[in-house]
């Protein structure tokens, strides 16, 4: 193969594409919003319910009129959705992001002294070790 | 109501103050550690006190042979893939070369029958630890002399300090080890009470890897890849915790006893997280005990381009190996096949097409991101009949430092290095990251996101096809010189004594020879380049390390640069003495009869020195230097052909040969001994003279006619003269022995046997004999008997016991023919030359052709093939010095890549490119004094800088004649231990090739700049 045709394709950025619709139904066009990316919808859609549903109990709570609860869903939605519809950067989805950043918090090794630990361990020190049983390696095993 | 507000509120206020006070423990901990500034979005590192976190544990390793390892519950299988030297490539040859990776993994999946293959490509630089090299080129010299291996032990101890070599290891994961059964159901329960994992492989367990490992194994042999051997795999291990600090080869020398057999710590990786992705490793120096620190990062890929292109020139490979820190590369990726691939490529296309149709309908604007997926989404589709395999990789790239300034820097141009290809420090994974740098599993507490069998950490991964290392031509790494080859246990090549450095890179070069013929390559070693460019110091390197191991060396040396070489060798600095060439000319140096007594006794007993225009008369005579009369006086005969141009005087000299020869026939006949020389001539040539002066007075007595007579008288006197006054002839009297000479010493073949050619000049008409002066003849008949001396000592393929070992064998031989045009242009030099080259193989003798220009290796060469033996290079090694204009650096270039007049190229543009780099730097090339391009018996090129090591071999071979006083006033050390080393030339390798912050460098320079670092998290953006 003649050097000029050597190439990689990356396809990358297709598979971690996040389509949108660009119709709703057969008839209304979302061109002019952007299209619409469902999977961030929905989930937008449910952080805004669930801190909507926060914010009338906290207001019940209060005493005050819960109809304040109204003005709480569009702040969350159009956050989340813009977090989680914009385009992939720094090589990860938001997703990814958000585990990455859980993991972090949460799932560091505890493994003897970490039990407690609330972020990732200051100090490190992992051993190698084989096993070797009493013989060499023709009769490598036990 | 309001109380609860009221706590809320006040356990709010709490939590911020402590989240801010825990900030500031942060920044004082990082401003410690030389990181200061802002470190929003870097992890933070716990408090020193009661709340550091500590991370210890186990790592999943469990067995390791030569053959296969065991991570966890993956077996893997790994080769150490020989790099590639494309220095002086073609675009077309690097495209080649490019192209290995790809169809490395192609056939990888259909060893793995299609299924997905795991595969771990790893770039790291590994320092040159081994004396193994030393150990078996000694072994295998014919009679290493003390000298020769006191200097060899020591200059193996000096390149073990060189430049750490880019080592390039594939890993592939052969499967997944099936659960052992319990046959001990306590057993279970111990180990998890203790803690510890007792190991139960049995021989049956790994069989079946070992024979799946061989078939990878041999699959691999095809990509130059040698088996990864339990030595590399530990090392691998231990050096992503040492960053930029050198890991030396070491066995395990930690073990603990348990039940029947025993653990043995292999490595142990420690250190601190810094946050913000960056760690400060902590390594102990096993030699010194002293703990050392290293501050390195891992870079991910953060986005890259839809379609990268391969640029020949300057692949992002060899742009970050060119970097002053250059980062080491893990490549962690699944090869799928067709099918599997396609299935993760075709869903998406499918969406994308989807969408297309929507924005068709929906009459969305055009998106130029949008409009690269589709391309592909359609690239895809077209190609569903026959889909291409696919890799899902993730290339981390770790940079270390030994400060943090450094540390910023190194990183900066790596982003720069790697151009359209986004890379960055995550600021959330580093000790993941670091963990994914070891060979195996490695997925040990990374829960979600572990990338489960594949290893490491499920994120930054790029859907490629099988061309992204490819492009990346991540072997190219010139390394030049001699390769260990073996053939059913038998040693047809070995790595002999260093000669120079790689300048590229700093690799070091070995080259012997001999090994060369070994591997049934060509004869010949040509050096080529203009005057000062160093290339007689190069063969006097040589003549040097191969007369010491044994072999038979003899020089042509028209420029007295080998015996100068010798006597300062064996003499010191007496040979400033006015007096002591006078010695040498007449023979005395040594003896009780001169001043002048060797400091190095051995190597002036095994040299020997020939002067042709001062030596002895009768030195060079043909019955001296051959073994039996009748040798002798077929020589003679063919030099009295070179001496007389005349047919009447050759009858007449041949006349006097045949009374000589019946001298002899009638002393053998009466079992008396007999000698003579070419000398002795005189006197038949007397008694003719003599015979025809009387036949010419009784011609005269009788009033005949005394023509005839008169004219045989007169040619009779022309031959007899040339006799008597040749005895006082430059060169014609060293052919013309005596019989009543003393005798002979009993011939010993010397480690060094040097004919010096001062004076000496060929013929102005080479070609054409009639056109001959006498002194023309004189010095080809000299040269002639010399080259016959030469192929006697060197050309007889007989076999003899070896002095050190019993066996018998060969001895290598060599003959080192400088300012060879000289010698060439005489037809029997020109003859014995060719001879050389294309039967040395079989003599186990090499020959030296040094020139100043490529053509006249060329001629000899095609000389030598018109003979037979075409297929293969004549000239398996060449060394090209600095040429002085475009033309010659052109047929240079051809010379050196092994480029026939019918093949080349036809690029002719590039073909000046690469050739502009055999010129001296002062016109524009590369090449400078001591600075040579090199070809091998693997026909590799690359630029190399010749390193003599030592100061007494570096003052021996200096040629310049203004410096020769100050170079031969030093000392020669008569104890090899005491000869000095020069690092002058790996120094300047070091700072030339790779800058001047390499590792064993940085070590001293650490911890000075801790205080006034700058921040990571901000240079590193």
């Amino acid at each position: 193969m003649p050097e000029q045709d050597i190439f990689s394709d990356d396809y990358t950025r297709m598979v971690n594409y996040q389509s949108r619709s660009w119709m709703f139904g057969d008839d209304v066009s979302l061109a002019g919003m952007g299209g619409i990316q469902w999977t961030a919808a929905a989930a937008a859609a449910a952080v805004s319910a669930a801190v909507t549903v926060l914010a009338v109990l906290a207001l019940w709570v209060g005493t005050v009129s819960v109809w304040w609860a109204l003005l709480v869903p569009p702040a969350p939605l159009l956050w989340v959705y813009a977090r989680l519809a914009k385009e992939v950067s720094g090589g990860l989805t938001e997703l990814q992001r958000l585990r990455l950043q859980l993991h972090h918090r949460w799932q560091q090794p505890e493994h003897f002294n970490g039990l407690t630990a609330d972020t990732e361990p200051t100090e490190f020190c992992w051993d190698a070790m084989f096993w070797r049983a009493g013989r060499l390696r023709s009769d490598a095993n036990t | 109501m309001i109380v609860i507000l009221i706590l809320v509120l006040v356990t709010g206020a709490g939590l911020l103050a402590r989240r801010v006070g825990h900030d500031r423990a942060q920044r004082r901990a990082m401003a410690e550690d030389g990181v200061t500034g802002d470190l929003r979005g870097a992890t933070a590192p716990a408090d020193r006190g009661s709340r550091t976190k500590s991370d210890s544990h186990r790592l999943g390793y469990r067995y390791a042979d030569d053959d296969i390892f065991i991570n966890g519950n993956g077996v893997y299988a790994g080769v150490v893939l020989a790099t590639q030297t494309d220095e002086y490539a073609t675009r077309s040859e690097r495209a080649d070369m490019a192209l290995q990776p790809a169809s490395m993994a192609q056939s990888l999946v259909q060893l793995f029958d299609g299924k997905p293959v795991e595969c771990h490509e790893l770039v790291r630089y590994r320092p040159i630890t081994t004396h193994g090299w030393a150990r078996h080129l000694l072994e295998l010299c014919w009679h290493p002399t003390e000298l020769y291996r006191v200097l060899l032990g020591r200059a193996a101890d000096y390149i073990a300090t060189s430049t750490p070599q880019r080592t390039w290891f594939f890993i592939v994961r052969l499967g997944t080890l099936p659960p052992h059964r319990t046959i001990d159901p306590t057993a279970g329960i111990t180990d998890a009470v203790l803690g510890v994992q007792q190991e139960r492989l049995t021989e049956q367990d790994l069989v079946p890897w070992w024979d799946k490992a061989a078939a990878f194994h041999h699959l691999m042999t095809a990509y130059r890849g040698e088996p990864l051997s339990r030595q590399d795999l530990l090392w691998l291990i231990r050096k992503p915790g040492a960053g930029h600090l050198v890991v030396p080869d070491e066995p395990i020398n930690h073990q603990r006893p348990w039940r029947d057999g025993w653990f043995e710590l292999a490595a142990q990786l420690r250190g601190r997280n810094l946050g913000g992705g960056y760690l400060r490793l902590q390594h102990r120096n096993p030699e010194t005990g002293q703990e050392a620190t290293s501050y390195t990062a891992t870079l991910v890929v953060a986005d890259a381009p839809g379609r990268a292109v391969f640029n020949p020139r300057n692949p992002w490979g060899q742009r970050l190996a060119k970097l002053a820190n250059p980062p080491e590369i893990s490549w962690r990726y699944t090869l799928l096949g067709s099918e599997d691939f396609k299935r993760v490529t075709t869903k998406a296309a499918a969406n994308i097409r989807d969408e297309e149709k929507d924005r068709g309908k929906a009459g969305a604007p055009t998106d130029s991101r949008f409009a690269a997926r589709l391309q592909q989404a359609k690239d895809i589709e077209d190609s569903a009949e026959e889909p291409p395999p696919g890799m899902v990789g993730r290339l981390r790239l770790s940079v270390s430092a030994p400060t943090p300034k450094a540390l910023a820097a190194a990183i900066l141009d790596v982003k720069r290095a790697m151009g359209e290809i986004q890379v960055e420090v995550p600021s959330h994974a580093a000790l993941p990251l670091l963990q994914e740098q070891l060979p195996g599993e490695a997925g040990v507490g990374l829960g979600s996101l572990s990338a489960g069998r594949s290893g490491g950490i499920r994120l930054w991964e790029r859907y490629t096809d099988l061309y992204a290392p490819s492009v990346a031509l991540l072997g190219s790494h010139p390394q030049i010189g001699d390769r260990v080859v073996t053939d059913r246990g038998r040693d047809l090549g070995w790595l002999g004594h260093p000669i120079g450095w790689v300048k590229g890179n700093g690799s070091v070069v070995h080259t012997d020879p001999v090994a060369q013929l070994a591997r049934g390559e060509g004869a010949g070693v040509g050096i080529f380049g203009r005057s000062g460019g160093g290339k007689t110091s190069l063969a006097l390197l040589q003549f040097f390390w191969m007369s010491e191991s044994g072999v038979a060396c003899s020089a042509l040396d028209p420029k007295i640069d080998f015996a100068n070489f010798v006597y300062y060798l064996s003499f010191g600095p007496q040979v400033l003495d006015p007096q002591f060439m006078r010695d040498a000319d007449a023979g005395l140096l040594g003896t009780p009869a001169s001043q002048f007594q060797p400091v190095n006794q051995a190597f002036w007993d095994e040299t020997e020195i020939h002067d042709l225009a001062r030596g002895p008369r009768g030195a060079q005579d043909p019955w001296r230097i051959t073994e039996t009369f009748q040798a002798g006086y077929s020589l003679a005969e063919t030099l009295l052909e070179v001496l007389f141009n005349d047919p009447g005087h050759r009858r007449i000299a041949r006349s006097g040969l045949r009374t000589l020869y019946t001298e002899h026939q009638a002393a053998t006949a009466a079992g008396q001994p007999y000698r003579c020389g070419l000398g002795d001539l005189v006197e038949p040539l007397h008694a003719d003279h003599e015979q025809l002066l009387a036949d010419l007075e009784q011609a005269r007595a009788r009033g005949g006619d005394t023509t005839g007579i008169r004219a045989a008288v007169q040619d009779v006197a022309e031959v007899l003269d040339r006799i008597r006054t040749g005895q006082d002839t430059p060169f014609l009297r060293l052919m013309l022995g005596r019989r009543d000479d003393p005798p002979p010493a009993e011939h010993r073949l010397r480690r060094r046997t040097i004919y010096t050619l001062s004076g000496w000049r060929a013929p102005d008409h080479p070609d054409e004999p009639e056109k001959w002066t006498s002194a023309d003849r004189n010095a080809s008949a000299v040269m002639l008997a010399v080259l016959t001396r030469i192929r006697r000592d060197n050309l007889h393929g007989r076999l003899e016991s070896n002095p050190v070992t019993g066996q018998v064998a060969v001895r290598p031989t060599a003959t080192f023919c400088d300012e060879a045009y000289m010698i060439t242009s005489i037809p029997p030099g020109r003859a014995h030359l060719t001879v050389n080259l294309r039967q040395g193989r079989s003599y186990r003798s090499l020959l030296f052709f040094m020139d100043q220009q490529a053509r006249g290796i060329q001629q000899i060469e095609n000389e030598a093939r018109k003979g037979g033996g075409g297929e293969v290079n004549q000239f398996g090694t060449v060394f090209c010095f600095n040429q002085k204009t475009l033309g010659e650096a052109v047929s240079s270039l051809r010379l050196l890549r092994s480029v026939t007049e019918d093949e080349i190229e036809d690029d002719q543009r590039e073909e000046a490119l690469l050739a502009r780099k055999l010129l001296s730097q002062d016109l524009g090339g590369e090449l400078s004094a001591g600075v040579c391009a090199m070809r091998d018996p693997d026909s590799r090129v690359a630029t190399v800088k010749i390193d003599q090591i030592f100061w007494p071999l570096q003052c021996a071979s200096q040629t310049n004649a203004v410096l020769k006083p100050v170079d031969w006033a030093n000392p020669v050390p008569t104890d090899p231990h005491q000869w000095l080393i020069n690092p002058e030339a790996l120094d300047s390798v070091r700072r030339g090739g790779r800058g001047s912050d390499l590792p064993k460098q940085l070590d001293d320079e650490e911890d000075d700049e801790l205080t006034d670092a700058p921040d990571l998290a901000v240079t590193s953006r």
